[in-house]
């Protein structure tokens, strides 16, 4: 799938803190973690993850001070779309109830962008609609 | 000395007022009058661009209220963050409005901290009974618990443990209010970050480096991805979240 729009968009995945741990807010079974308490058994969780939905592109592990969270206020999930220029390109609302894919298609010039948009869609969503 | 600086003052003589003085005056006192009237308020555009700010600003506060009771309690004053709880627990806080960041139910995290004055004072069944309720409403950090030295002051890690555990698992829990428990300055961060110091469409991209996962994207190994590296072929879908 991701292979299909590689020359179009690329995805890259920031993996955070589990946000309905077994051991925290869990939400029956989408709760399929505890939350790591070490970067190791993140980035353990972060390929499990990574393997069980096929992500095909980049993934990378923030780190255990969720540095990343924190910046780009993002936990427990958000999307953005950075342009070719480097600038933010479209700002998604943070998840889960502002977590709207299809809404980054405005933020894409290109039908082959929003086809892209599409394609997380099916990747992503079904795993949003379980939690 | 006095006396005859009065003197001078007194003997100086007044100068008159010129039409230039007359005008700066009249400047002056509108200035005022226009700002009492709220002239110079924010416009509307200046506010927050997270429509739950004034909400935040409460979730905020609360975590300040709790940082300062654990502040205190470090310096061994136990009375002072009791009082900081109890302003903590008089906050009003969104139920629903932020589902993530639920820090309503998570009263927890006050409850949690009034345990650990309680236990610092030497009162266990008060210490105790604070559990019991940040459990009663959410609570379900027994590794917390069981590790915290504050409340090993005054039972056994294990008792304060099945407080919590008896708690059935299905009641509401609120992962962030562990964390905040155990470390406030994430819950801080994260607040304000979300109020409204997130990356805003035109801004440049905040720049990281963090592990790659070994193979993600057809890579081999574990190494650094920069993601400033990867701007200007295409764009980029930046996806932040995690497995559950």
């Amino acid at each position: 799938m991701q292979k299909k729009y590689a020359d179009d968009v690329q995805f890259v995945m920031v993996y955070l803190r589990e946000a309905h741990p077994t051991d925290g807010w869990a939400m029956g079974e989408a709760s399929k973690v505890a939350d790591p308490i070490d970067l190791a058994t993140r980035t353990q969780v972060a390929a499990r993850c990574s393997k069980e939905l096929s992500f095909d592109f980049p993934v990378v592990v923030d780190t255990m001070d969720d540095a990343t969270a924190v910046r780009w206020a993002a936990w427990p999930e958000r999307l953005f779309v950075i342009g070719t220029d480097g600038r933010i390109a479209y700002t998604g609302d943070a998840g889960p109830f502002g977590f709207n894919p299809s809404n980054a298609y405005a933020g894409m010039n290109g039908r082959k962008a929003g086809l892209c948009m599409e394609s997380f869609l099916d990747a992503w969503l079904p795993t949003l609609e379980s939690k | 000395m006095r006396q005859n600086a009065t003197s001078r003052i007194t003997r100086r003589k007044t100068p008159p007022i010129s039409p230039r003085d007359v005008i700066a005056l009249v400047g002056a006192l509108s200035l005022v009058i226009a700002m009492q009237a709220g002239a110079f308020a924010a416009p509307m555009t200046d506010k927050p661009s997270d429509p739950h700010a004034a909400l935040i600003e409460n979730q905020i506060a609360y975590l300040n209220h709790l940082a300062k009771a654990r502040t205190s309690m470090a310096k061994g004053n136990a009375d002072a963050a009791i009082v900081e709880i109890e302003h903590a627990l008089a906050l009003e806080l969104p139920d629903t409005t932020l589902p993530n960041i639920n820090l309503a139910t998570s009263h927890a995290a006050a409850h949690y901290e009034m345990a650990c004055a309680r236990a610092l004072q030497g009162d266990a069944d008060a210490a105790k009974r604070s559990l019991r309720q940040a459990a009663k409403n959410g609570f379900r950090d027994t590794a917390l618990v069981t590790t915290d030295p504050r409340l090993s002051l005054v039972a056994s890690p294990e008792g304060f443990a099945k407080i919590v555990e008896r708690f059935p698992a299905e009641n509401p829990t609120d992962s962030f209010a562990s964390k905040t428990v155990a470390d406030p300055q994430f819950g801080m961060s994260l607040l304000q970050a979300r109020k409204g110091n997130f990356p805003k469409l035109g801004e440049r991209a905040p720049d990281f480096e963090l592990s790659r996962l070994a193979g993600s994207g057809g890579t081999s190994g574990t190494d650094k991805l920069r993601l400033s590296s990867l701007v200007g072929d295409k764009p980029i879908v930046l996806v932040f979240g995690s497995f559950t």
